[in-house]
């Protein structure tokens, strides 16, 4: 609805203008990030060096995998950066602040900062996978197509998955290492799930669904993809965006407030 | 000295109270060298040996840094940052105890905790993945490598006190460290072997003190050195320790001076 | 009679009690609310077992309570810290759910937490706030238009008032951290307001505020239950806040209510004295006057007795015919004291 659309429009702004209140602080996050990105860019490609290909994938087609990922990973620390800070608001009481609001309280707990730092690193790699596209041959509209769909269908996992802090979040306030492990999870998509050996690549890719998230799209890009992977995939995201769902709410009927 | 014992008991009790966290942390552990495992497995999938590594003893590198790291790398030297920004140093500035040193013997149970754990991991990815390992010939280097252990956790707690010094002069603690963590991550041997990196830049990486922390130890323990290097890097190891320490005292004593002067 | 009996059938039972429940705008009854508050273990023993399973025990916060509060009316709900004060509010908002009981609000239950009913209620925490640190007051109230979807126009008259009601044009546009305590209070007030909600809950809204500001915080309140028509509910520990504002209050302790009722009908139901206090000239006390009241406080020349309503009549007369009587006052008894005498026969 429009509303949610305007609410979600000024909270980001107000989160960009936030940050630079703190400008010291901001330099040194932004130059981790592109640190962390360079020196695994550089690691690839110390490998790549000695090696031509990787379970069956060049330099380009590795390189468009780890893009991938830092779209896929940039994207949803973007959108959902709130979600690390939730457990501060239930601790403090400022949840039942918002719970007293018309406005749906998972959308604001899931939606209610976006990150500057994060949105800035999107527009390069943008640029360099539409450069890397034109490295990796034989790209087909189709491709594309599934390609950005099952982009979505990666932040659609995602999200389920920060639902599911939240959820937790309000059960045991416990939740800082969650989001720790989902990236740990999600990290070990930098790289094509195919190099992981079974039984962990069917575990990576549909009981944790990294490969889904991170590997499908390129593997659809490459035509490399078969239409029941496609399928299941997206059945995957939508039950598991329903049953997060869910969990909030549930979770939600059991808060108790932290007593005044 | 029973106050530390008792500050040590207190820390191990904390950790249980966030029990969900703690089981957390512990499977964190396993995964970060998870992917690195099987990264490096699938590299050797077409190779004999890489980088003078072969696949044995690579694959027994990245395992070692589940140990390496756990008793390296845990540190709660952080805290000292907390105590700093939150004014609860005060407190303990107030009270008949060496601040840093209920901090070290904090670290001491950080430690023995994380030493423990990681041996049960180790011996639980050994049973799962039936890695190939290069095990050490004497007992000799055994006690080297403990010994490399040792000034390797030194070195990271020294470093931790310094970045929480940081605390002393600006909110912005954690920034720095952030930045600071990727860095080690990466230059400290936690991701690959540094001697996998050739020319200059590798001399760098033996120059600088992040080495010592993951990469030399290992190396110690795959017999990797030869005698000349092995002194070599005990001694640079010592002298980063030296180093880093009488930094790390000059930033906690002006720190400190700064912060009771201003009685925040 | 026929068109009677039509009214009533297409009412049915349920329309006419909806009725009668939307006259009064808060119906509470046989409100219970039990939390299980789980044990922290010690020891490192306890603390390793607590990582399989964890002790707890039932707090009985609220107690089969029942009221009801009709349209711009300005409650106060007394306690001590733990009575239930906060628990009821809650569930007035919403925010918990009741173990036993039904709560309706408006004709809503809370707990169902439609849109409809929330953008017709404002909470107000003491210490808990919704501004954001870093930005102007501005900023969280530009974002509360959107929320609570308030046109323009609405939007700048409702702002201009409730600025001008607490004087703070000149700051909105300063960052909330570099305001005082007081300002910021005010800033929370104006952006909990600016929907024009029918009901304003206050959390213990004087809490942490000097004097003056406390003060500033009461006048507000009255002002704005004048001025808007608003029902407004506070609870308080502090007596002068229910003393000054409330003509109804109710006072509960451990989860149960005690009393509820006018202020005057609290007094004259329990406090069964009153305080005659008597000034002398040159400290010449009559001994008789002091044997009315054995604990009578005496300093310089001024003598306060507590003497039984049925006496002070007669203590009076007697009065006027002591020589040297510069003057005396008949008073009720601090309404302090007289909740602290209900408390203690009510946990007796």
């Amino acid at each position: 609805m429009k509303k949610y659309f305007h609410v979600w429009q000024h909270l980001a702004l107000a989160s960009f203008q936030m940050f630079f209140v703190s400008r010291v602080g901001a330099v040194f996050f932004l130059t981790g990030k592109i640190v962390r990105f360079s020196l695994y860019f550089f690691f690839l490609m110390l490998i790549f060096g000695k090696t031509k290909a990787l379970v069956g994938y060049n330099v380009w087609e590795i390189i468009l995998f780890y893009l991938t990922f830092n779209l896929i990973d940039s994207t949803v620390q973007m959108l959902f950066r709130e979600v690390y800070r939730f457990r501060q608001y239930i601790v403090s009481g400022s949840f039942d602040m918002m719970l007293v609001k018309p406005v749906n309280a998972l959308f604001r707990s899931l939606l209610g900062w976006t990150d500057v730092l994060d949105f800035i690193t999107l527009v390069p790699f943008l640029a360099f996978i539409v450069f890397v596209f034109s490295k990796v041959g034989g790209i087909s509209f189709v491709g594309v197509f599934l390609y950005l769909s099952l982009i979505i269908n990666a932040l659609i996992i995602a999200s389920s998955f920060h639902i599911l802090v939240l959820a937790l979040a309000i059960l045991t306030t416990e939740i800082d290492h969650a989001i720790m492990i989902y990236r740990d999870f999600t990290g070990m998509g930098r790289v094509p799930i195919d190099v992981y050996q079974e039984p962990w690549r069917f575990f990576l890719t549909f009981v944790v669904p990294v490969g889904i998230m991170t590997s499908f799209p390129v593997k659809a890009l490459l035509g490399t993809l078969s239409a029941t992977h496609l399928v299941v995939a997206y059945i995957i995201s939508i039950t598991l965006l329903l049953a997060s769902i869910r969990l909030w709410y549930w979770a939600l009927a059991r808060y108790t407030s932290a007593s005044s | 000295m029973k106050k530390y014992i008792t500050s040590a008991s207190i820390a191990f009790g904390e950790y249980f109270v966030y029990r969900l966290n703690f089981i957390l942390w512990r499977v964190r552990n396993i995964l970060s060298v998870l992917m690195m495992y099987f990264l490096w497995h699938a590299v050797y999938l077409t190779r004999i040996d890489m980088f003078t590594y072969t696949r044995e003893s690579m694959l027994t590198y990245i395992l070692l840094i589940i140990f390496v790291g756990s008793v390296v790398l845990s540190t709660r030297a952080y805290k000292i940052a907390e105590d700093i920004t939150t004014g609860n140093l005060k407190t303990f500035l107030l009270q008949p105890i060496n601040y840093l040193g209920v901090a070290l013997s904090k670290e001491v149970t950080d430690k023995l905790i994380n030493i423990t754990f990681s041996l049960v991991e180790f011996a639980i990815l050994f049973i799962v993945l039936h890695p190939p390992l290069v095990l050490p010939q004497s007992m000799g280097t055994l006690f080297l490598f403990a010994i490399a252990l040792f000034l390797g956790a030194s070195l990271y707690f020294e470093f931790g006190v310094i970045l929480s010094c940081i605390g002393f002069w600006s909110r912005e603690v954690w920034a720095p460290r952030f930045l600071f963590y990727i860095i080690v991550t990466f230059l400290s041997g936690m991701y690959f072997p540094l001697d996998i990196v050739e020319g200059p830049l590798g001399v760098v990486l033996t120059l600088l003190p992040f080495g010592y922390l993951i990469y030399f130890p290992i190396a110690v323990f795959l017999e990797r050195l030869p005698p000349s290097m092995l002194l070599n890097g005990f001694f640079l190891s010592l002298l980063w320790l030296l180093v880093l320490s009488l930094v790390s005292h000059k930033m906690w004593q002006k720190g400190l001076r700064t912060f009771t002067a201003e009685g925040s | 009679m026929a068109l009677g009996r039509v009214i009533l059938r297409s009412l049915g039972v349920g329309g006419y009690h909806a009725i009668l429940t939307h006259m009064t705008t808060i119906t509470v009854s046989h409100l219970t609310k039990h939390y299980a508050v789980y044990h922290k273990s010690s020891g490192f023993l306890r603390s390793f077992t607590s990582l399989f399973h964890r002790n707890y025990h039932t707090v009985k916060a609220v107690e089969d309570i029942s009221f009801t509060i009709a349209d711009g009316d300005l409650v106060g709900f007394i306690g001590p810290n733990g009575a239930g004060k906060t628990t009821t509010l809650k569930c007035l908002c919403g925010l918990l759910h009741p173990t036993q009981g039904n709560v309706t609000v408006l004709g809503s239950t809370p707990a169902q937490r439609k849109s409809t009913f929330l953008t017709q209620i404002a909470l107000v925490m003491g210490q808990k706030n919704q501004l954001w640190w870093d930005l102007p007051a501005i900023d969280t109230f530009r974002l509360n238009k959107e929320i609570y979807e308030i046109n323009e126009q609405m939007y700048d008259k409702t702002l201009d008032e409730l600025c001008h009601m607490l004087s703070v044009e000149r700051l909105l546009d300063t960052p909330v951290r570099q305001l005082s305590l007081g300002e910021r209070m005010k800033m929370e007030l104006i952006a909990s307001l600016l929907h024009r909600p029918k009901i304003l809950f206050l959390d213990e809204p004087t809490i942490g505020l000097d004097v003056l500001m406390q003060k500033v915080m009461r006048d507000f309140i009255h002002q704005y239950n004048q001025r808007f028509h608003a029902t407004i509910l506070l609870t308080s520990h502090y007596m002068r806040d229910v003393k000054e504002l409330c003509k109804r209050i109710i006072v509960i302790d451990h989860g149960k209510i005690i009393y509820d009722g006018t202020l005057s009908k609290l007094i004259s139901q329990y406090a069964k004295h009153k305080i005659v206090t008597a000034v002398f000239e040159k400290e010449s006390i009559p001994t008789d006057l002091l044997a009315w009241d054995k604990k009578a406080k005496v300093f310089g020349g001024k003598v306060t007795l507590t003497i039984s309503k049925k006496d002070v009549n007669q203590l009076a007369r007697k009065l006027l015919a002591f020589k040297g009587l510069q003057d005396f006052t008949i008073e009720e008894p601090e309404i302090e004291d007289i909740v602290r005498i209900i408390f203690s026969k009510a946990s007796a």
